[in-house]
């Protein structure tokens, strides 16, 4: 997280290649000495700037990002709640009663019953645990791989490099929806599976983003530095390319969450995804779409959820952007 | 340019060959084509159907026989009622045009008009409502969409203001018996293409507005503004027309990839286009119709994808000096 701004990486190539063995120092001071120079012109002698951390910078950026921070908030609150929903939600979400049947929002059924009598606040907050379960579940991973074969393409380029771009290729004219669905009747419905199949869709977004930083980053001269001190492709991958992209893999990885949880809600929606018992929120809708005329809250709750979770994730991108990457371009 | 599209095309065969044997392999594997002689008890019948298909050969030569028949122009037979796959995409196709091209056309006023506004008037109140609404629209699940224009447009405005029937529809593109394009066509029309346009127009409008806004600060309008040029004119004529310009790329790819997208819209409203071809041949695994859709949908996001290219040469001559 440290060593995004420019100012860090000359006591990053320092300490590395003073680790690499003495014959490599020279080199590491000449470039030390480089990164104090581009950072002086703008100081006047005597005159003492406050010291921040990268941490207080990016955290001063991001809270001033006022969406950002109440997507932020919003994010931790709904999260909290629906994981802890076993310790505070009044009301069983499998309790039936058929005699009770369809009524609207009101009394102990904060957000009316479904078909069966069921209490539907209960039943929404539960189907968000598989919901937002998938959406940081695809994200984590998409994320992982997505960096491991972006940085690879990137890095070594050649004949990976070639079949990370082909392979994207393939996917960008075939319609996404079309390839998880065709997935899922293939491999099944459990959450799991539905995690590594939107994985395996999602990882190519960040890891064309990923390959295009390595891209830029890995002609740095702190890399020439990093290598001439005999620092091995693995360690200068992992040491110094890749926290210089943090940036893009954290905002990408970000909006991966929103991604998913639009794209299990539209297969569940369409049939393909989670399955009875289990509940998510497109599967909500999915019971919602036979009955649009009357039952108008099955329908307006779980879109809301999902609308509002997506909402949320996409103002802390841009805030994170934001922060960041401070010299991309905000309109 | 001539040599630089068709060097695009022969890349993009073999991308295409790929994908469809990908799917051809995949989809046969998954799903056993002599599933609707399940009730037979002769396994001759059985037996011959597979020798008619040709199931007992590998996968590759199987692929390699519906290739030969597809580029000649024989798409098959639809496995589940036995109609012949090319006039199928073609009824399917034109239903999906249809809705493309009201689709886009009414994505892209909407989205330059509210796009250029809001670049004008930047950080006036209608330029941040315009921009919380964007917000909104691409957060929002078009299916999610699409259920609730239906709730609120078919039913709920039959009780607000007492009609005595609906005001639109949302089964299919025409009434039952009827085909032609007129006022009951319209009234089909209305909530599947506001349906498609809600991502379109909220993803469109904040792009057009920052491409309003970077022209609006070149020096050419400053230069027009010195002259004397009047500040409507250098709007319309020296702004917007620059400011579409990347627009027009965008707007490119995007409507190549309708070809394939409209999967959700097609399904709420049982429009019988491409997507709902698609999902219906998945849910039976129907193999030729899955992979005549592959073709067809690759084709265009592919031949889109390269008139972005085109046309952005072709607009903004920069590109070809460069």
């Amino acid at each position: 997280m440290s060593v995004v701004d420019p100012h860090n990486r000359g006591e990053e190539t320092l300490r590395t290649t003073t680790m690499g063995g003495s014959a490599a120092t020279a080199g590491a001071e000449v470039d030390h000495e480089i990164e104090v120079t581009s950072v002086l012109p703008g100081m006047t002698e005597g005159y003492e700037p406050p010291v921040r951390t990268q941490w207080q910078l990016f955290r001063r950026r991001f809270f001033r990002h006022k969406l950002a921070v109440f997507g932020l908030f919003t994010l931790v609150v709904l999260y909290a709640a629906v994981f802890t929903a076993d310790w505070w939600v009044p009301l069983d979400p499998r309790a039936q009663d058929v005699l009770k049947g369809t009524t609207s929002p009101g009394g102990e059924n904060w957000f009316g019953t479904d078909q069966l009598g069921r209490d539907f606040f209960a039943q929404v907050i539960y189907a968000g645990q598989i919901s937002l379960k998938i959406g940081v579940g695809v994200a984590l991973i998409s994320t992982v791989i997505g960096t491991i074969m972006g940085s690879l393409a990137g890095f070594f380029g050649r004949w990976i490099d070639l079949l990370l771009m082909r392979v994207t290729d393939l996917f960008l004219i075939v319609p996404g929806i079309a390839v998880l669905a065709i997935a899922l009747r293939k491999f099944g419905t459990s959450d799991t599976i539905i995690i590594f199949v939107l994985a395996g869709l999602g990882w190519m977004q960040i890891s064309r983003v990923v390959r295009g930083q390595v891209l830029a980053v890995k002609e740095k001269e702190f890399v020439d530095a990093a290598r001439a001190a005999g620092a091995s492709n693995f360690r200068i991958i992992t040491r110094h390319i890749l926290p210089n992209c943090i940036g893009p893999i954290v905002v990408n990885a970000t909006l991966a969450v929103a991604f998913a949880i639009v794209a299990e809600s539209t297969l569940s929606f369409l049939g393909f995804g989670v399955q009875k018992p289990e509940t998510s929120w497109g599967n909500l809708l999915f019971d919602a779409k036979g009955n649009v005329q009357f039952d108008t809250h099955l329908l307006y709750f779980p879109g809301l959820f999902i609308l509002l979770t997506v909402l949320c994730i996409n103002f802390v991108g841009d805030g994170l952007r934001d922060a960041l990457d401070p010299q991309s371009g905000r309109d | 340019m001539l040599a630089y599209v068709i060097r695009r095309i022969l890349i993009s065969i073999p991308v295409v060959i790929i994908a469809s044997f990908l799917l051809f392999a995949f989809v046969r594997e998954t799903f056993d084509p002599t599933a609707r002689l399940r009730n037979v008890r002769d396994p001759q019948v059985i037996q011959n159907e597979i020798e008619r298909l040709g199931l007992d050969e590998p996968v590759h030569v199987q692929y390699g026989k519906w290739l030969g028949e597809f580029v000649q122009g024989d798409w098959g037979e639809s496995a589940r009622t036995r109609e012949d796959v090319t006039d199928m995409t073609q009824r399917a196709f034109w239903n999906t045009l249809q809705l493309i091209f009201w689709g886009i056309l009414v994505s892209a006023t909407i989205a330059i008009a509210i796009g250029v506004y809001s670049a004008v008037k930047q950080y006036s109140i209608p330029d941040y409502l315009f921009t919380g609404l964007s917000y909104l629209a691409i957060a929002m699940p078009p299916f999610w969409f699409g259920l609730i224009a239906i709730n609120v447009f078919v039913f709920k405005t039959q009780d607000w203001f007492g009609l005595d029937g609906p005001p639109v529809d949302f089964v299919g593109l025409h009434s039952p018996r009827q085909s032609g394009y007129d006022m009951d066509y319209l009234r089909h029309l209305v909530l599947p293409v506001m349906t498609l346009s809600v991502q379109i127009v909220g993803s469109w409008s904040r792009f057009q507005r920052a491409a309003m806004l970077d022209v609006m600060s070149a020096d050419y309008i400053r230069t027009a503004r010195a002259k004397g040029v009047p500040r409507r004119k250098v709007i319309f004529k020296h702004g917007v027309r620059n400011a579409l310009i990347p627009l027009v790329t965008v707007m490119a790819v995007d409507i190549g990839l309708l070809f394939g997208g409209l999967i959700i819209t097609e399904t709420i409203f049982s429009v019988p286009g491409m997507g709902r071809m698609f999902i219906l041949a998945l849910l039976q695994g129907d193999v030729a119709v899955l992979e005549a859709w592959m073709v067809v949908v690759a084709f265009f996001v592919i031949a889109f994808n390269l008139l972005a290219d085109v046309l952005y040469g072709i607009l903004d001559p920069r590109i070809r000096v460069a």
